[in-house]
């Protein structure tokens, strides 16, 4: 094929430049968070000490909130850290483990309302959730006065309003359709003889599903486990929403809590509380985006 | 094990795939069903698996009826065309999968995967995965894998379509002796009908969901019951002119028109009342050169088929096709007589399309 491109350098690189530009506030941004966290104060960028030297008062004092309670409203980080991982880590789980058996099901079999069941999961996908909080929040209130299943279960508290497990719930039901439909695609990929060659070698039909056709849709497995888990660790609108109590809030709302203070706001904690969130974001991100590509590649890759 | 079709019938919604099939199956029988794409081969493999439930009719295993039983109780071994090997799993674990499902101790699996690896040459292969293997021996696999539970009926849904055309005759021959000496009942699905006609005891031929014949390849060959069958069956196709007949002195003759007009031997005189014209059949190998013949004739096109050359040439508006040993050393543009094999040919109503001879 013949290569179409321009001859003269400045239209060739006013692209890049464009992008660059535009995407300047982002970046900006990111290295605010970084240089401030360090630093006793800023200007700018640039880090100053009390005196307003430049280029002086590194610092690691803002990461102090890692033991002091008092730099984080008195609410402990690592608390707040694993209640954050919970809620990750339960998103996940619920919304692959439904997702598959979903996903399977409508790609597979054939039963009355598929179709509709299709087109409504693809509605509210692009429900805003907002519209639904206040709805959600009548639920909650009533799953909570459930006995065992509203407030009683250890670790995720429940499922009713104020608990992990309620938050977990709510973001799992607004999770769900995006997992299944991307399940749904990624089992519409996989060869309906394999299936029957299961069947006849003598796969009950639950077997088939677990042991033939979920190995064949890991890798949307993986994208949609850590897609979920980014979701979830990073959620706001939901904890915010529903969890009141200090000790049940996620590092999200921390955030917000420390932003929204009346006392004068300390951006270095905030911007190191900010990273501190961020970090396992980007490693996790750095060792799985070959996974993530799948969703959009939106396939098994062939072998056989 | 004997197998029993009776009516037959698929409708997905509303559309029928197959129709009031009727088919007996004896034991240890190789049976091919051959029809065009889309025809339902496929689906009324299905349904002898168990994949498919029987819109109506039944499926009789040595006499029971197995309508309700899930594949898996059915015994029964198949071959897919896609092949269908579990990609996660080695050749090893494909070929043992069935045995693990129903609990078998590992040294039995052992010597079972053991023996059908050295019946299918794949010994060298177990510890594979599937997408390391050619297309030859992933066939290879899905044949054992098929073969290790000992089923009573296998069934090959065009296992050899994927292969290139030297593999598949020999796959073919391979195939052919395998069942032979396991006395394994088959049902075999292809389009291709050579393989149909080489391999098969009987053959079903299937045309839009309905069975046109069931019956000896040669019988096919032969001795045609539809048109569609005299069209279908043989390589190359059988040539079909409108004739018409006429009576004279006794004699019956056929006129194909542009002046060709062939005396049909009382042994091909058509046994049932045509009506006005019909269609004569007559194959390109029962068309012979003599050129004494009145029939005189250019060549218009020759088209090396190995063994033979077949040549294509017309008298006027009507197209003729014949085979000719190629030491004759044939040109374009040639001018030859030709003879026609009265006794082999075919005649069928135009209408219902019925051969006029064999009812
Ligand atoms: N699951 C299905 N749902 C709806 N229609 C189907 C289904 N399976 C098959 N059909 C239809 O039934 C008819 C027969 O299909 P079938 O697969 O049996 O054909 P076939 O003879 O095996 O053809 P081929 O040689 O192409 O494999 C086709 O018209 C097909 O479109
Ligand atoms: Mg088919």
């Amino acid at each position: 094929m013949k290569e179409i491109r321009s001859r003269n350098p400045f239209t060739r690189s006013l692209p890049y430049i464009l992008l660059v530009v535009l995407s300047l506030p982002i970046i900006l941004g990111y290295l605010w968070i970084l240089v401030s966290t360090f630093s006793t104060r800023c200007y700018g960028l640039i880090p100053v000490d009390q005196q307003g030297n430049y280029f002086k008062g590194l610092t690691l004092s803002n990461w102090a909130f890692l033991y002091d309670k008092s730099k984080t409203l008195n609410a402990s980080i690592w608390l707040l850290t694993l209640n954050t991982l919970i809620i990750a880590i339960g998103l996940t789980v619920g919304v692959v483990l439904v997702s598959m058996m979903a996903g399977y099901a409508l790609s597979r079999i054939k039963f009355p309302g598929r179709k509709s069941f299709l087109s409504l999961t693809l509605i509210l996908h692009s429900f805003p959730s907002v519209t639904l909080l206040i709805a959600i929040y009548f639920v909650l209130r009533w799953i909570a006065s459930v006995p065992v299943i509203g407030r009683g279960i250890p670790l995720i508290g429940g499922f009713g309003y104020n608990t992990l497990g309620g938050v977990i719930l709510v973001s799992i039901a607004l999770q769900l359709p995006l997992g299944i439909w991307l399940m749904k695609g990624f089992f519409d990929n996989v060869s309906w003889d394999l299936e029957r060659a299961a069947l006849i070698d003598g796969c009950s039909r639950w077997r088939t599903w677990w042991q033939i056709m979920v190995p064949q849709i890991k890798p949307g497995i993986a994208a949609l486990s850590i897609f979920s888990f980014m979701e979830g660790w990073k959620s706001f609108l939901i904890p915010y929403s529903f969890m009141t109590s200090q000790t049940k809030a996620t590092l999200s709302t921390l955030l917000n809590e420390m932003l929204s203070e009346t006392s004068p706001v300390n951006y270095g904690t905030l911007a190191a509380v900010g990273l501190y969130q961020l970090i396992p974001v980007l490693v996790f991100y750095i060792f799985t985006q070959k996974y993530l590509l799948n969703i959009f590649a939106g396939g098994v890759k062939g072998t056989a | 094990m004997q197998v029993e079709l009776v009516n037959l019938t698929k409708k997905f919604m509303g559309v029928t795939a197959v129709n009031r099939i009727n088919i007996d199956i004896k034991d240890g029988e190789f049976v091919a069903f051959l029809g065009p794409s889309g025809c339902g081969k496929t689906t009324t493999l299905l349904m002898v698996a168990g994949i498919y439930k029987p819109t109506e009719g039944d499926i009789l295993f040595d006499g029971v009826r197995v309508n309700h039983l899930p594949p898996k109780d059915r015994d029964i071994g198949m071959v897919f065309q896609s092949y269908a090997l579990y990609p996660h799993m080695s050749v090893y674990q494909n070929l043992v999968f069935s045995l693990m499902l129903k609990k078998r101790p590992k040294t039995e699996m052992q010597a079972e995967a053991q023996r059908v690896a050295d019946i299918m040459g794949i010994g060298h292969l177990l510890d594979r995965k599937p997408g390391q293997l050619s297309g030859g021996q992933q066939q290879r696999v899905a044949l054992g894998r098929a073969l290790i539970k000992k089923p009573k009926l296998l069934l090959f849904d065009e296992p050899l379509s994927n292969l290139d055309a030297r593999l598949r005759i020999s796959m073919r021959s391979e195939i052919k002796k395998l069942q032979n000496s396991l006395g394994i009942t088959s049902i075999y699905v292809t389009h291709d009908q050579i393989e149909a006609m080489t391999m098969a005891d009987r053959i079903a031929v299937i045309k839009n969901g309905v069975l046109q014949a069931y019956t000896e390849p040669e019988e096919l060959h032969d001795r045609p019951r539809t048109l569609f069958i005299a069209e279908f069956i043989g390589n190359p196709p059988m040539n079909l002119f409108d004739v018409r007949l006429e009576d004279s002195g006794g004699k019956m003759y056929a006129n194909l028109g542009e002046g060709i007009k062939l005396e049909i031997p009382p042994s091909r005189k058509p046994k049932v009342e045509p009506r006005g014209s019909v269609k004569m059949g007559i194959r390109p190998q029962d068309i012979i050169i003599d050129n004494n013949s009145d029939l005189r004739t250019e060549i218009l096109l020759i088209e090396p088929m190995g063994r033979d050359d077949l040549i294509v040439c017309r008298v006027g508006n009507i197209e003729i096709h014949f085979l000719v040993d190629p030491v004759l050393k044939l040109k374009r543009g040639d001018s030859v007589g030709l003879k026609f094999d009265m006794e082999k040919a075919q005649f069928f109503d135009t209408e219902t399309e019925k051969s006029l001879l064999w009812q």
